[in-house]
This record gives structure tokens, C-alpha cells and sequence, in this order.
């Protein structure tokens, strides 16, 4: 006879074969159906049905076939189909076997224990009613033939049915020793040897080993007949029961098999020693480690691996570029929340007033931190230019109380707050990363919160406030407000109130009769070494807090009095921001000041039309999907430095000495010529000296001859002498010197303090021309002895020659006269030298006072240097580390060889503004009148402003051109720096690039599109960098918290008891992972 | 400004959360954590030395249950006083150290003054924080968690019914029922019903005074169950976790042990026993046979048992409000109505009587006793002991019985070196010696 090979979709007997589910050393069983579409198993018989092996199992349905029962698989037909024996049974959903595999794969020892013993109850129930009924014993039980079906156990494969008042045969064939009773190996089956097997497969189901680990027949038989069970792993009333039915006489056992699984389980009634209350702690830790486990393992398990790994490195889609609007300005409120918040608010102000200018310039945008933490908000109010510190009114504190002060109120917050919470509020009054504080630190202070959001609100709101804001920053305006709030979900405080904060919000602008408005919230993840298992638990908290109010809806909150919301969530755009799985403190700020650029680049840029335009997009998914940035700007790194350059290099220009400028040596020449002139000078003084000499208008000499008419030379020369020497007593000339000299030196101040007020010759100029007159002086000096020296040699030959004349008696008068004459003018030469000498001491001397008084001025010039050199240390700039830094170097190099232009740009712009009005630099730069201070303040303005203009002409494009090669590392640097930190979990992206507003460049878009490999859209609208920045929408929760899980999957325990509200029923995490 | 928060209270305050407690001291970080003044620990430090002569810092940080880098700059202070000095070096950068001899009259003044050296005190506000957060009111033991309690002890199935709201109730409770059937040991598994441990303070301070709290007699520490992340999170030492308290008095009881008891030799106080069994079960046995009379026992609680708080009198006079959060039971051998008028057991809502057991209930605990003693237990001879020793003699069954007569069984096999069984001739023996046979008791 042929064997037919069975296939699916055959019919026998009228049965349609479905698909095969077993198949063993006895033939195959086929799941079928039967006509009508009811499902039957049909089990076939190897080998001919005149084989023994179909002949036993004929014997045995003999038997059997008249049984009914529950528990006991039913029987339908008994067919000899083509030689072969056939057997349709009722179909089983499962087997114990399969149930048992299953808690084993989710990590538990077997099936539990309660589950268990209904199922050998069951059995039991069975296999006393055909053992008392019909005095038959299955004789093969084992796990493979307990099927189950509809929670209950139904007992097939009746092959080795025995009526054991009849055993003819010998039972050895097939009989798999491993739960067989040792009277079986005598070949003497007991009413009570299914007890046995059935004990075996109690123990076996429960914790996975079996009393007897033979794994040979000859072994297990021995281990039956002879050795004692191994029962160790059971508790101590389990034992005793097993060791009882395991008797080796059979009639020691039980005398039923139910009584047994009585005996089982009501010893777990009485039997644990253990107290309830760790009863409980042991098993919801148990449930714990099973839904840990589970979940940890949902990547491994059968059903729903291709799911998982599907969500695990999703590639982002790129999108192409968006059609952009003209950018609006709206009335902005931006409320950061907690230590990271107030961060984010602090860089954001410093760069709103850095780059748009003052607070009264835009006062539709407006900031509040909201912390716990009173010393942080106290940090962030005191920063170091007023400009940037925050106003009191921008800081709001919701401090927590000690627990004394809740107790007595404690009904406020009983209907959510979990009792513990108030009673474990720590020392510090921090939340310390405990959600459920942070949550009660803002129920506690809501009212404030609710007061001051509703002033800011209402006064942004206001159509004057939009119209100036929207004019100052060169946009349209538009009235919808939005609403950023900003912080750090795995902190304590924003993770316990940022979703409620929003909602009341919401219900604060529907109250001021608002009806659009745009809500976006920015949650960042920050985990840090020490702080990990919280920081991690905090964020998937919020998160399935956020899941559960995105599928039920938020409840609201009666006793803070928020509204129920149905159909709306928190925020209208969420985004997440990783900082990453290594947070240092640089970059905690780096990141910081990613966030805030973004937020900046949002609200008071052009750009916000690309942003608006990817927000605009209708995603077709309908799950509710996050959204990420990425942000990388390359500008100057250090702006501040390059101010400070400016500003040093504006005070240097007016101080520092410009011995070359044209002017001032134009003027040195002037000066020298006019005054000092040796030759002049001494044609001068003597002249005035013969005229005093000379009274009355009479000549000297002949007077002197005229006196003297009679004697002889020698008197006359000493008369000469004698009056001369009288005369120059007498003539005071150095006074008169002194006179003219002050005079002059006076005029010549007065010309130096104005050309000190010069623009471009300032101080440095006008010390410069002072010191150049000194030299000359100096020089003055040199000659003056020299002709002194001159003069000296002539009087000396001169006095020779009178005296030689005058002792003889004979020569001429004339020769005399002449030489006496000669004599004369020599003194008064001699006089003129001696005055000239005076002259130069007493400009050398009011020189050097000028000269004190201009180094005075400088000294208070340099001093408003120091002032901004005080606010901000200037560190060297370290060797550019990579390719990036080099870029930033070159930036500022660029900017650097641009400053000196600058400075005299900047100065002429001082000139006109400050130093016109006040009455001259001088005045202005005196450091007892109080506009120094006030100058500072504008000098490092101007820097700023100048300095920023600069970098906007910056030649990006030349910069970038080599960046731009495609196996350029720095590239992927850049773009790897500018992607969603949350990356690896699916969405789209779109692409900005943005060149600076001024720059007139126009960019290569092929190139750009090459290198970023995505089509971008690109703007003009930065304040001085280059800007790249991707914008990731649709992006599912269960992703991003699923990686979370899995990186640490020790948190899960702590996620179920940081809720913050115990009277919401909160979804499972499992639900949010699938 | 970093990211990054401190990592002391970390562990502490994972701790808490995991453990699912109400209330978890964490470890002080500065002397005003503490809640007590430095002069105070000061003077633990030198009367502690005064005792033991030398010692190491941390040994008597330890001591003294305060964290060494609290009470390190105290030393300091200590040594700059001159109170005391180094000795030599201890291990991981310590200092033994000693009195001088101006420290030693300090400590002499100290002692005279109070007497008290032990773990640092903390503050009454602190203690009555706690005894609120672990009260017993807010855990209503459900059903499960009664049979879980009552699960090694036989217990009649309707007296879970009145038993169980009895509890929830947080009032007092009377139980009362013939000696023998198991009263006492009721009212001991009801405190486990509570479940969970909780943490108690060494010694109280309030204005002054030095409150010993914890009792070695009625507080039981818990065992240490938890995990190695647990130990190393720094919880206050000055706090001990013990299992919820049973506090059984009989009756030795007076009316000054409800009072805060003051040594004027010493000046340390003693707490009264009520403030002892806060969070817990207070069990007034053999009520009735007190000295003091019973109402005046009741109307020192009327007060206390409305209001949930109880006042107390230091000995400086000052009057302190403590919580009074625990479950009273008397217990008594006595009808209740010839103990107390109806005024009273008005104020005593649940009065519950523990019957005798029936005879089913006495075969299984027969069994039960039976089992744990290891042997055998036939019906027959169970039977056997009913009939003949109880039913002929009117004898009336206790739940004491089975466990004592097994026990005498087991001491006389024990004896004549037999194999421990249940055999009726042994029972007879045994039977003998255990009744007194009076004619008429039983």
C-alpha cells in the first residue's frame, strides 16, 4: 500500500488538512477543518493499520472511546483511511508544554503556581474518573499530552490506555520512562500510577526540573525504582506532598489524584512563613522584575522582534525645500523652567540685547524663569552687563516649603499628592530631582504663577507692543501670541509641572479672549553620571505623562482650578533635545547655547518663516510626533574678544603717540621755527640789550669815551668795563624772559589742548608735538653753550687786543674805539646767550608741566581702557583644535585686520555724538565728571556695533568654498553637529541654511546642496553668522522612549513611582512602547 | 553652573523611592540638619569620652549616630577649647582622642547636669513628622492582607468579619474570651496586618530634655533585607527601622507608665509607653487585674482616642502634643460589663469575644501542631483525646491545648528515648500531668 505524503488543502474523510502541529515517533497530527469550518485535529497513525504499533493504539481507543469527560480530549472518528489509521479529535488551543515555554522565555521559572495546580486539578479530575469509572489508567502522562483548551486542561494521546486488571501486553513499547512509576517496569500498573506521573509533571511544570534528571531509559529506570527524588527546589509543604505521591508503593500514595492536588494547594494556605506585608513587597517587585524583563526582552520576543527593530535606527527622511512666507513677529513669551531653563532665558537675553539692542525696543517679547531654586535665580539676575541681568519681574521663585508648613494644609494636595511626598521633602528645599515635588512646588505657588503669566500676557498682547517690536526688527507683525516653554524633562521641577504650566497657560489666554495662539515646548534631556537613574526615569515619566494626555486627554486639576482640556494637548509642537550620553560642563553650556540660538533664530529672525513653514506642513501619520533640532553656527567664536580688541585698539588710538602724523610735525616745524630759532633768538636779545645799553638814545661807548677824555686807555677801557659790569647787574633780563616766556608757553597750552580735541590727533598727537618741542629745546640748549663757548673765545681775543692796545700808548683811537666797540657787543652777545639759556630753562620747565598735565588726561584715557577690560577676562585663544576652530580663526582674523578702519569710523561717530556736546573730549574723558562712565558704555557699544557689521561682510562663501569639497571631514563635522540629537528615531527633516542679513553674497546652492546632501533653504537674515540648522518633525514617542529604555533598563522600576498625580489612572508604559 | 546635582541625597532619596516608604530620615549634611543645638552634641562627645577614656572619631561619630564629617569640625572646635586633644592617629585621616583635664570637669558638669549618652537625639517636631507619615490609619488591611497575617494561627472564619472593620477602624478594640484561646497571640499578628517597618528615633529632644525612645523590649529591629545599593545610601543613624510595635502590657501596668517618666537623678526622661507603640498596636493584657482601677485607666485615653493626639508634661512643666496614632486592644479574661459602665464601652467600639474552638478547629490544630513537631497525627487518636479526656471529663477545648499536651508528648518521647508519635497512652499520660484534676475545673 502506498503511503501518501499529507499537504495542506487536502481533503480526507471530508476534512480540509490545514496545517501540520506535530509530528513524533508516532505519526503526524494536521489541524483541519471540518465541514461547516469547525476546526478538528486529525491525528494519523505511521505504518499500516496491521501494524502493531496501530493495533496498540486501537486497543487502547477501545477502551477509551466510550469515556466522556471534560477534561479528557474528545474523540470524533476512527477511520482506517488508505491502510493507515486516522483519528479526528476535537482541536486543542495549546499544550501545557507551550504554555510552560512561554513564562520561560519571559525570564520566570515556570508556569506560576496557582495557574498550575488548576491544571492538575484538572488532569486530576480526569484521571480519577476514568480510573474509579473504568478502572483505566492513562499511563502516559506527561506535559506533551496535557493539551489545553479554553483555560482547562483536556488529556490526549490515549495510545497506552491499560485497564490495569488486564495487562497482557508487554508496556515498554513507546513508554517514555522519564514520568513512568516504577510498578510500570514490573509491569504492574497501580490506580495510583498516574498520581505519579502526574506529580512529576507538577514539579517539572513549576520549576523546570524534573525529580529524576536520568537521561537515559535504563537510568531513569533505575532512578525510579531506586533513588529518592529530588525535591529540593520545593517549598517545604510542596515537598511533603510530592514526596508522598512519589512513593515507590503505590499504595502509600494518595488515594486520588485530586486529593492530592488538594493537599497542593492548600498548603499554600498555610504553609508561607513569610509576613504579608513582605509577601507583597516580594511580589510586586516580582511583577516588577516581570515587567522589566518583559519589556527589556520585547526586542527578543517572538511576536513582536520585527516591530522593534524596525523602530531601532530609523534613518531620517530628508524633506525638500518648504515654501517660505513673508516672516511675521509675534507677541513671544518664552518661560524656562528650572536650572536649565533659566540658563537658556539668560543666553537668550544676552543675545537679544547683544544683536536687536534695548528691552524698550521690543516689548512685545518677554521672558520669565521659574525655578525653585532661589540661589539660581539670584545667579541669573546678577549678570555682568546690566543690559543683560534679568529684572525682577522676569524671575519668578516657587520655593518649597518644609514639611510642617504642608501638613496643616496637606488637603490642598491629598486629592493627587501621594502622603509620602510631603513628609520626604528634602533638607534643602530642593526637589532634587523628584518630580512629584517639583509638581507640588508649583500647585503650592500657582496663584502667583497664574497672576504674573497673566500680566505678561496681557501685556504683550498689546497691539502698540506688536506694532513696535514688529517695526524695530523689520518684520510684519501678527497678534497670535506664542507661548515657549523651555526646560529640562529630566529635572525635578520642569518634569513635574511643565505640562500643567502649559494648560494653564492655555487657560489664562482663553481668559484674556484669545483665541490662537501657537504653543511650543522644548524638552531637553540631560543625563549625568551621579544624577542617571532619576534623570532617565524623569524623562520617561514626563514622556508617558505626555502619552497619557495625548490619547485620554488632560483631566485638569480642580484644586489649582485648571479646566479640563479634551482634545488638546499641552503643546502644539513638542520638541526633545538630547544633550547627549556624556554631559561635561562645557558641553552643558555648548548646548545651552545651541537651544538658545534656536529659540533666538525663532522669534527675532527672518528665519522664522522657514521654521512657520515646516511647522505648516500636515503630516500624514496619525500618531502625534515630536519634533527635534539640530543647530551649528559658524561665526566668530569669540565675539567678545574681538570687542575688547576694538575697544582697546579705539583708546590706543588716542593715546598712543604719533611722532609721524603729518600734523604734528607740520606743527613741530611751526613751532620751532617761530620760537626757536638760535639765530633769531640772539639777534633779538641783543638788540634789546644795545637798546638798554644805549639810554637816551646816546651811544654807549661814546659816552664812555666822552667821560674819559683825558686819561689815558687803560682807563677807559676800565670805565668801559666797570659800567658794563654795572649795566648788566643792573638789567634784569631774565625776568623779562621769564615774562615772555610764560606768555608764549601759555598761548601754546591753550593750542594743544585744542588740537588735543582734534579727532585723529587727540592726545597722542599733541603729547607727541609737546615732546618734539622739548627735543628742540634740548637741542637749543646744546647750542647755547656752544655759542656761549664762541662768545667766550671772541671775549677773551677781544680783551687780549684792549689790553694790548690799551698799554700802548701810540696806536690809533680808532683801532681802539673799534675794538672797544667790538668789546661791547661781545657782552652784549654774552648777555643775549645768558638770556637765551633762561629762555630755554623756563620752556623746558612749562614744557614739562604741559607735558604732566597731558599724561594726566592720558592716565584717565588709559583707566576707561581697564573698565572693559575688567568685566571679562581676555584669554589667549588656544591653537585651533580641528578644522572648525580653524574656520572661526580665520573669521576672526579677517574681522581683526578690519578694526583699525573701524576705530576711525567709530571715533568720528564719538566726536559727533558725545565729545561735540559736552564741551570737548578733555571734558568728557575727566574722571571726576561722571560722562566718563557713561562714555565707556558708548565706546563699547559702538565696538559691538561696529564689530557686528563687520562680520556680517564677511566673505562666507570664500570660507566656505573649500569647506564644501565633499571629502571634506569638516564637513561631516559641521553637519553631524547640525543634526536633531535625536536622530536615530525615524521623522523627516528639513534644512536651513542662513547667510548673514547683510551680506549681499549669493551662496552656491548646487554645491551647498551636495555637501549637506539634502535641499535646503537659504536665507539672509542672521545677525553675523553662518547658520545651519535642521528642523526633525514626526518623530513617535514610543521610539525616542523605547531607546531610552533600553539604555537603561534598571529605571523602569523607578518610572511607575515618580508619577506626579496619583488620582490619574496612568497608562502603561507598555501601552506607550507599542 | 553645572548640570550636575549633588550625589549624597542621591542614593538616599533613590532609596526612598524604591522602597515604597512613607517616611525615610535622610542623613543630616550640617549641625542645623540636625535639628539640635552644637552645645548638645558637644556634650555628647566629651561625657562619651568621659567613659570610655580614648576613642577615634569615627567611633564616636559612630556612637553617636552622626555622620563623621558633621561632627569633625566640632572636635575641632573641641580641641581649639582645649576640651579635648589628640592621642594619635586613627585609621583614613583620624584622631584618637581624649579629655584633658578641663574636659574632664566639663564632662563631669555635663553628667551631673544629664546624665544621658547615647545616640544623638532628634528634635520632638521630627518625631511627630514621622509617627504622621507611618501611621497605621491610612494602610486599610483588606481581607487579604488579615489572612495573610492570621495564617499560622486558626482563626474562626467569622471573626475575620468583625475583626477586619475593627481594624480599619483605628479605635479600640476589646477582645475578650477564656484564658487559653489565643488572645494575645491575635492581637500579635494584628499589628501585621500593617505590614511594612518603620523607622523610630533613639532618643528625643524637646526644650531641653532628653526623651529615651526606643526600647529594645517592644521595638524589634527589622532585618536588613534590602540590597547593597540600599546600604550604601545614607539614611540618619539616629533613626532605627523596626517592625511595627506590639507593645504588650499586663498587669504591672500603672497609670505613671502612660506619662513621661523623669529621673531627677539623671534628668534623662523616659518615654511613656503609648508614645512607644505609636504607629503600632498597644495591647493592654489581663485587663482588669491592674493595680489602677480600669476607668481610670479609660479616662486617661478618652481624651487621646478622639482627638488622635495625646499630651504630655516634660519636667521642665512644659506640655508637648504627640501623636497618638496606634491601634489599643484590651484584652481581657473578664466580661467587659463588669470592668467598665456603658459611658466607656460606648468609647470602645469593637468588643469581640474569642470563643472556644470547635472540634474541627481543634483537630486542626492538632494537625497543625502535629506537623510541627514533625510527626504524624491519626484522626483516631485525636478522636480518642476528645472523647475520653474532654467530652467525659467536661473539660472545655482550648487552642492552647494540642500545642502544649504535643509538647509534653515530645518531652516525654524525648525522655524515653521513643520515636516521637501520637499515641493515646501518651496522651493519657501526659493529660494527667498538664490538668489539674480538681473536680469541677476545667
Amino acid at each position: 500500500m502506498s503511503i501518501q505524503i499529507l499537504e495542506p488543502e487536502q481533503s480526507i474523510l471530508g476534512y480540509v488538512l490545514k496545517e501540520q502541529i506535530g509530528s513524533g515517533g508516532y505519526g503526524e497530527v494536521w489541524r483541519a477543518e471540518a465541514p461547516g469550518g469547525i476546526g478538528k485535529a486529525i491525528k494519523f497513525i505511521f505504518g499500516n493499520h496491521s501494524d502493531s504499533r496501530a493495533q496498540v493504539e486501537l486497543k487502547s481507543l477501545d477502551k477509551i472511546k466510550q469515556v466522556r469527560h471534560p477534561f479528557l480530549l474528545s474523540l470524533d472518528r476512527i477511520e482506517v483511511v488508505d491502510g493507515r489509521l486516522v483519528i479526528v479529535s476535537e482541536l486543542a488551543d495549546d499544550s501545557l508544554v507551550q504554555t510552560f515555554d512561554r513564562y520561560q522565555l519571559e525570564g520566570l521559572a515556570g508556569v506560576p503556581r496557582e495557574e498550575l495546580l488548576t491544571y492538575i486539578k484538572n488532569a486530576g479530575d480526569a484521571l480519577d474518573y476514568i480510573s474509579q469509572k473504568y478502572n483505566l489508567q492513562h499511563l502516559d502522562i506527561k506535559p506533551d499530552n496535557l493539551l489545553m483548551a479554553g483555560g482547562h486542561i483536556k488529556i490526549a494521546d490515549f495510545g497506552l490506555v491499560k485497564n490495569i486488571h488486564n495487562v497482557t501486553q508487554s508496556l515498554m513499547n513507546g513508554l517514555t520512562p522519564t514520568y513512568a512509576p516504577p510498578e510500570l517496569f514490573d509491569g504492574r500498573p497501580n490506580k495510583n500510577s498516574d498520581q505519579y506521573s502526574l506529580a512529576i509533571v507538577y514539579q517539572e511544570m513549576l520549576t523546570g526540573l524534573r525529580p529524576f534528571n536520568g537521561t537515559t531509559p535504563a537510568q531513569l529506570a533505575a532512578q525510579h525504582m531506586n533513588a529518592q527524588p529530588d525535591l529540593s527546589m520545593l517549598s517545604r509543604g510542596d515537598k511533603i506532598v510530592l514526596q508522598k505521591a512519589l512513593m515507590k508503593d503505590p499504595d502509600k500514595r494518595f488515594s486520588s489524584c485530586v486529593e492530592m492536588a488538594d493537599e497542593l494547594i492548600n498548603r499554600k494556605a498555610r504553609k508561607s512563613k513569610g509576613r504579608p506585608g513582605l509577601l507583597k513587597a516580594a511580589e510586586k517587585r516580582e511583577q516588577a522584575n516581570t515587567n522589566k524583563i518583559s519589556s527589556c526582552h520585547m526586542g527578543v520576543t517572538n511576536e513582536l522582534t520585527s516591530d522593534r527593530l524596525a523602530i531601532r535606527n530609523v534613518k531620517v527622511e530628508a524633506q525638500p525645500a518648504v515654501e517660505m512666507s513673508t516672516p511675521v513677529c509675534r507677541p513671544t513669551l518664552v518661560v524656562g523652567v528650572g536650572r536649565t531653563g533659566t540658563k537658556i532665558i539668560c543666553q537668550l537675553r544676552s543675545k537679544l540685547s547683544e544683536r536687536i539692542g534695548r528691552r524698550d525696543c521690543y516689548p512685545a517679547i518677554k521672558m520669565i524663569c521659574i525655578d525653585s531654586d532661589r540661589r539660581a535665580l539670584a545667579r541669573a539676575a546678577g549678570a555682568i552687563r546690566k543690559e543683560e541681568a534679568m529684572l525682577p519681574q522676569e524671575l519668578l521663585e516657587i520655593p518649597l516649603k518644609a514639611p510642617q508648613d504642608y501638613r496643616e494644609n496637606a488637603s490642598r494636595f491629598s486629592s493627587w499628592l501621594s502622603r509620602r511626598w510631603i513628609y520626604n521633602v528634602p533638607r534643602t528645599m530642593q526637589t532634587e530631582g523628584l518630580r512629584p515635588l517639583g509638581r507640588l512646588a508649583f500647585a503650592d505657588h500657582c496663584e502667583e504663577v497664574c497672576l504674573r503669566l497673566q500680566q505678561i500676557l496681557t501685556d504683550i498682547t498689546r497691539p502698540e507692543a506688536i506694532s513696535e517690536t514688529a517695526h524695530h526688527l523689520e518684520m510684519d507683525p501678527d497678534q497670535a501670541p506664542r507661548i515657549v516653554l523651555v526646560g529640562a524633562a529630566s529635572g525635578g521641577i520642569t518634569s513635574g509641572c511643565i505640562l500643567d504650566l502649559a494648560f494653564v497657560a492655555r487657560t489664562i489666554l482663553s481668559d484674556l479672549g484669545v483665541r490662537e495662539c501657537m504653543f511650543d515646548g522644548i524638552l531637553a534631556h540631560i543625563v549625568s553620571r551621579q544624577t542617571r537613574e532619576i534623570s532617565v526615569s524623569n524623562t520617561f515619566a514626563c514622556l508617558s505623562e505626555l502619552g497619557h494626555y495625548i490619547h485620554n486627554g488632560y483631566p485638569g486639576d480642580e484644586s489649582l482650578g485648571i479646566p479640563d482640556f479634551d482634545d488638546c494637548l499641552p503643546f502644539d509642537n513638542t520638541y526633545l533635545y538630547d544633550f547627549g550620553s556624556v554631559v561635561t560642563d562645557e558641553s552643558y553650556e555648548e548646548h545651552a547655547a545651541s537651544i538658545s540660538e534656536y529659540l533666538f533664530q525663532n522669534i527675532a529672525t527672518a528665519n522664522e518663516s522657514f521654521f512657520a513653514a515646516t511647522r505648516a506642513i500636515e503630516t500624514e501619520s496619525e500618531e502625534v510626533g515630536f519634533k527635534s533640532f539640530g543647530l551649528t553656527t559658524i561665526g566668530a567664536s569669540n565675539c567678545d574678544h574681538l570687542i575688547q580688541q576694538m575697544f582697546q585698539a579705539l583708546i590706543s588710538s588716542w593715546t598712543e603717540s604719533k611722532a609721524d602724523n603729518q600734523f604734528v610735525k607740520h606743527q613741530v616745524e611751526l613751532l620751532t621755527n617761530q620760537l626757536f630759532d638760535i639765530d633769531d633768538l640772539s639777534k633779538t636779545w641783543a638788540e634789546l640789550t644795545m637798546v638798554n645799553l644805549n639810554r637816551d638814545g646816546v651811544d654807549f661807548v661814546d659816552r664812555c669815551l666822552h667821560q674819559s677824555q683825558e686819561t689815558g686807555r687803560l682807563d677807559v677801557l676800565n670805565a668801559v668795563t666797570s659800567d658794563l659790569a654795572e649795566f648788566v647787574d643792573n638789567f634784569d633780563i631774565h625776568s623779562l624772559v621769564a615774562r615772555d616766556v610764560s606768555e608764549s608757553a601759555k598761548l601754546f597750552e591753550e593750542n594743544m589742548l585744542r588740537y588735543a580735541c582734534l579727532c585723529g590727533i587727540r592726545l597722542g598727537g599733541t603729547i607727541s608735538i609737546v615732546q618734539g618741542i622739548q627735543a628742540k629745546v634740548q637741542a637749543l640748549f646744546e647750542e647755547v653753550e656752544n655759542r656761549k663757548q664762541e662768545i667766550a673765545i671772541q671775549q677773551a681775543a677781544i680783551t687780549q687786543h684792549l689790553q694790548a692796545l690799551a698799554s700802548t700808548a701810540n696806536s690809533g683811537d680808532v683801532e681802539f674805539i673799534e675794538t672797544i666797540r667790538r668789546f661791547v657787543e661781545n657782552r652784549a652777545q654774552k648777555c643775549a646767550i645768558e638770556a637765551i639759556n633762561t629762555f630755554c630753562r623756563h620752556w623746558a620747565s612749562q614744557l614739562s608741566t604741559i607735558d604732566e598735565k597731558l599724561q594726566d588726561h592720558k592716565r584717565s584715557v588709559l583707566l576707561l581702557g581697564r573698565v572693559l577690560q575688567r568685566k571679562a577676562d581676555v584669554q589667549d585663544t588656544p591653537e585651533p583644535s580641528n578644522d572648525f576652530e580653524k574656520i572661526q580663526l580665520q573669521i576672526e582674523e579677517q574681522v581683526q585686520a578690519l578694526i583699525p578702519s573701524l576705530v576711525e569710523e567709530a571715533d568720528q561717530y564719538l566726536e559727533e555724538t558725545i565729545f561735540s556736546q559736552a564741551g570737548g573730549f578733555l571734558a568728557v574723558i575727566d574722571p571726576d565728571g561722571n560722562k566718563s562712565r557713561d562714555l565707556s558704555d558708548e565706546m563699547e557699544d559702538q565696538s559691538r556695533i561696529h564689530i557686528v557689521n563687520a562680520l556680517q561682510s564677511i566673505d562666507f562663501n570664500s570660507l566656505l568654498e573649500p569647506l564644501l569639497e565633499p571629502s571634506n571631514q569638516l564637513l561631516d563635522n559641521i553637519v553631524a553637529r547640525s543634526n536633531s540629537s535625536i536622530n536615530k528615531c525615524g521623522g523627516t527633516s528639513n534644512l536651513l541654511i542662513s547667510f548673514p542679513k547683510r551680506s549681499d553674497q549669493q551662496p552656491n546652492l548646487e554645491s551647498l546642496k551636495q555637501a549637506f546632501r539634502a535641499d535646503a533653504n537659504v536665507t539672509h537674515a542672521t545677525t553675523g553668522e553662518f547658520l545651519i540648522c535642521t528642523e526633525c518633525k514626526n518623530i513617535p514617542i514610543s521610539s525616542f522612549a523605547f531607546q531610552l529604555l533600553e539604555a537603561h533598563p534598571d529605571c523602569f522600576d523607578l518610572v511607575q513611582r515618580i508619577h506626579t498625580r496619583s488620582d490619574i489612572e496612568w497608562i502603561n508604559l507598555n501601552q506607550i512602547l507599542s | 553652573m553645572t548640570a550636575t546635582q549633588t550625589g549624597i541625597t542621591q542614593n538616599s532619596l533613590l532609596a526612598t523611592i524604591l522602597t515604597d516608604e512613607n517616611f525615610r530620615p535622610g542623613e543630616p549634611q550640617t549641625v542645623a540638619d540636625t535639628g539640635i543645638p552644637s552645645s548638645l552634641i558637644e556634650s555628647l562627645i566629651i561625657k562619651r569620652l568621659n567613659i570610655v577614656g580614648i576613642t577615634s572619631g569615627r567611633q564616636l561619630a559612630d556612637y553617636i549616630c552622626l555622620p563623621f564629617n558633621l561632627v569633625e569640625p566640632i572636635y575641632q572646635k573641641l580641641r581649639s577649647r582645649q576640651v579635648i586633644t589628640h592621642r594619635g592617629s586613627a585609621p583614613l585621616n583620624d584622631y584618637q582622642y581624649e579629655l584633658t583635664d578641663a574636659g574632664r570637669s566639663a564632662a563631669n558638669t555635663a553628667m551631673r547636669h544629664c546624665a544621658y549618652v547615647g545616640p544623638a537625639p532628634v528634635p520632638l517636631i521630627d518625631y511627630v513628622l514621622s509617627a504622621e507619615a507611618q501611621t497605621i490609619r491610612y494602610e486599610s488591611p483588606k481581607r487579604e492582607q488579615l489572612s495573610a497575617a492570621f495564617e499560622d494561627i486558626s482563626v474562626e472564619e467569622n471573626l475575620f468579619e468583625v475583626l477586619g472593620p475593627a481594624i480599619n477602624s483605628g479605635a479600640g478594640l476589646f477582645l475578650y474570651g477564656e484564658p487559653g484561646n489565643g488572645k494575645t497571640t491575635l492581637a500579635q499578628r494584628i499589628t501585621m496586618c500593617f505590614g511594612q517597618e518603620i523607622w523610630v528615633p533613639h532618643a528625643i529632644y524637646e526644650d531641653g530634655q532628653i526623651i529615651k525612645f526606643y526600647d529594645t523590649a517592644y521595638h524589634h529591629v527589622a532585618k536588613n533585607e534590602e540590597q547593597t545599593i540600599l546600604k550604601a545610601s545614607a539614611s540618619d543613624r539616629r533613626w532605627i527601622k523596626i517592625k511595627r510595635p506590639t507593645v504588650m502590657v499586663g498587669g504591672e501596668l500603672t497609670l505613671d507608665a502612660l506619662e513621661i517618666r523623669h529621673d531627677p537623678g539623671s534628668n534623662v526622661s523616659e518615654a511613656p509607653l503609648q508614645m512607644k507603640s505609636n504607629c503600632g498596636c498597644l495591647l493592654i493584657d489581663d485587663f482588669g487585674r491592674q493595680q489602677v482601677e480600669p476607668s481610670a485607666l479609660l479616662n486617661r485615653w478618652i481624651v487621646p482616642l478622639e482627638s488622635r493626639i495625646d499630651f504630655l508634661t516634660l519636667s521642665t512643666g512644659k506640655k508637648i502634643q504627640v501623636p497618638f496614632e496606634q491601634l489599643i486592644i484590651f484584652s481581657t479574661n473578664l466580661e467587659p460589663s463588669d470592668l467598665v459602665d456603658d459611658a466607656f464601652l460606648r468609647r470602645i467600639p469593637y468588643k469581640i469575644e474569642i470563643g472556644d474552638p470547635s472540634p474541627t478547629e481543634f483537630y486542626r490544630l492538632f494537625t497543625a501542631a502535629a506537623e510541627k513537631f514533625e510527626c504524624e497525627c491519626p484522626t483516631d487518636v485525636v478522636a480518642y483525646l476528645l472523647d475520653e479526656h474532654y467530652r467525659k471529663t467536661n473539660r472545655k477545648m482550648r487552642r492552647c491545648h494540642p500545642r502544649d499536651l504535643l509538647s509534653q508528648v515530645k518531652s516525654y518521647c524525648t525522655y524515653n528515648d521513643l520515636k516521637m508519635e501520637i499515641k493515646n497512652e501518651y496522651l493519657d499520660l501526659v493529660v494527667r500531668s498538664y490538668f489539674t484534676v480538681v473536680k469541677g475545673m476545667g
